[in-house]
């Protein structure tokens, strides 16, 4: 959505027009679950969430107060939802210990070509779908949020050290998915 | 030293890689890639892990239609308007209201009425217009046939037959459907919306681009198609897949050019590639799954490559005749 039509698709929520619920939840929602998908393997969850920040736009449409673009303001909505989410989820989290492969390696950087590149991406998505469920929420967190380490202790209420030791985990895990590349 | 009081942990390198590393963690990290080959060849091999996993971005089917009402429902809207057409949405909403009520009736309602044409109208030009007697307007592809009543004669029914492509605007009459009988087998059955019928000796597709359609390619029940839903009609195998169209672009023939709305960067040049008949190689495939929302346009390709250049900070060469390269680039709103 451009800057223009943002705003003036703003202004007519403001005035509680639905037409420009519709239009806004056209332009964002399927952006918004497929960032939060990255973190939450799970379907239903993310689409509750993009949904629910969605709603949260509209019944605070009387005193919305957008310093950066709607997309921008939406999708830290949904981040904060996201970690709400997995905060809420912690005590009932358990992750089975992965046996950590040391790393020997593996492939010769230099000589990686575009093709391969390719073929290791889809080695690495599939891997980070493998990921054990908390492991991932911390990588994906770092790796795709403006978090670091200790935003993310803090807002899941986890260690730093804890943090930590599941990135070190998933870099062990995805460095070993590409293990028999050639 | 100072430095190897931080131990490299995975993690470390982590945060080196986002940008998130401290000043001391930094410099933890520069003198142990110096250590030793190995240090630098493991830091070599993680780099490539994050800034490969950087592409990761699980896809999802959305049923927009469904989520949308679980919106509503959420927000504590009335009941579900029907998005017939954005001009009857936004500006008789009571009109939709009495639509909804009438679609369930109407779909159902299995009328029974002559099939014989007496008119008939052949596109000479592409994207002809056709006014039909109740305000119905369709607009053929050259060389697509016609066929519908004339207007006396109180006919219970609105019903045409279609050899060839076309593209309804249907006038709203919630007491009578609009029914299309296809040359290349079934129906397609409305009211009041927008859509695209385009028949090829492969098969049939429906696109809708407003309301709701219901389209039988043979005798048995169907469902019915929602806004930016495609059906296709396989002759071969004799099935119908309902998939959600990823761009109205099929359509740029009747708008005359292109729109895109949420479009994944892949079908974006793919439209364009269509539209201009040129090849376009995008380098970087780490932008494939960009969503690109521009209005429609049909301005010459070179602008709207500097556009997506300007958008995406890429670079855009053009090869040959009819060959552009992209390269570089990067995400973002």
């Amino acid at each position: 959505m451009a800057e223009n039509e943002e705003k003036y698709w703003l202004e007519r929520l403001k005035e509680g027009d639905e037409a420009a619920l519709r239009k806004i939840f056209d332009a964002f929602y399927p952006d918004l679950v497929s960032r939060v998908l990255r973190i939450i393997p799970d379907p239903d969850t993310c689409q509750d969430i993009a949904q629910d920040v969605i709603v949260a736009l509209w019944n605070r449409r009387d005193s919305l107060d957008i310093h950066s673009s709607l997309g921008a303001y939406l999708n830290r909505a949904a981040l904060n939802r996201a970690l709400n989410y997995l905060k809420s989820r912690n005590r009932n989290v358990v992750d089975a210990s992965a046996e950590l492969p040391d790393a020997a390696d593996v492939v010769d950087i230099d000589a990686v070509s575009a093709e391969q590149k390719e073929e290791l991406e889809s080695r690495l998505n599939e891997a980070i779908e493998r990921l054990p469920e908390r492991c991932r929420a911390v990588f994906a967190l770092s790796r795709f949020e403006d978090l670091s380490h200790s935003e993310i202790s803090e807002r899941l209420g986890i260690s730093v050290k804890t943090i930590e030791n599941q990135i070190t985990k998933a870099m062990k895990l995805l460095r070993a998915s590409l293990r028999d590349t050639t | 030293m100072n430095q190897n009081q931080i131990n490299v942990t995975e993690a470390v390198l982590a945060a080196c890689f986002s940008g998130k590393a401290s000043p001391e963690e930094q410099a933890a990290v520069k003198f142990w890639r110096q250590a030793s080959p190995a240090n630098e060849s493991q830091f070599r091999a993680y780099a490539l892990v994050w800034e490969r996993s950087g592409s990761f971005d699980p896809s999802l089917h959305i049923d927009m239609e469904a989520a949308y009402s679980r919106v509503r429902q959420k927000a504590g809207l009335p009941a579900p308007l029907l998005r017939a057409g954005n001009r009857i949405y936004y500006l008789t909403r009571i009109a939709a209201v009495s639509a909804v009520l009438l679609v369930s009736l109407l779909l159902f309602r299995n009328g029974t009425g002559d099939t014989d044409f007496d008119q008939s109208a052949t596109a000479t030009v592409e994207n002809q217009a056709f006014h039909l007697a109740d305000g119905t307007v369709v607009w053929l592809r050259n060389g697509s046939k016609l066929m519908y009543h004339t207007p006396e004669g109180g006919r219970s029914q609105r019903k045409v037959r279609l050899s060839g492509d076309g593209y309804f605007e249907v006038a709203h009459n919630p007491d009578v459907p609009f029914r299309v009988e296809l040359d290349g087998g079934g129906t397609v059955e409305v009211l009041g919306t927008e859509f695209n019928i385009s028949q090829t000796d492969s098969g049939t597709s429906v696109l809708v681009k407003s309301g709701k359609v219901r389209f039988s390619p043979t005798k048995g029940d169907y469902p019915v198609l929602t806004a930016s839903q495609k059906a296709v009609f396989s002759k071969k195998d004799s099935r119908l897949t309902i998939k959600g169209a990823a761009s109205m672009n099929e359509l740029s023939w009747h708008t005359g050019g292109l729109e895109f709305v949420s479009t994944p960067l892949s079908k974006v040049i793919e439209d364009l590639e269509q539209f201009y008949q040129v090849k376009i190689t995008m380098k970087n495939s780490e932008l494939n799954t960009c969503l690109h929302t521009a209005p429609l346009t049909n301005s010459p390709l070179e602008e709207v490559l500097r556009v997506l250049e300007v958008a995406y900070g890429l670079q855009s060469s053009k090869v040959s005749d009819n060959e552009y390269v992209l390269t570089g680039g990067y995400c973002g709103r």
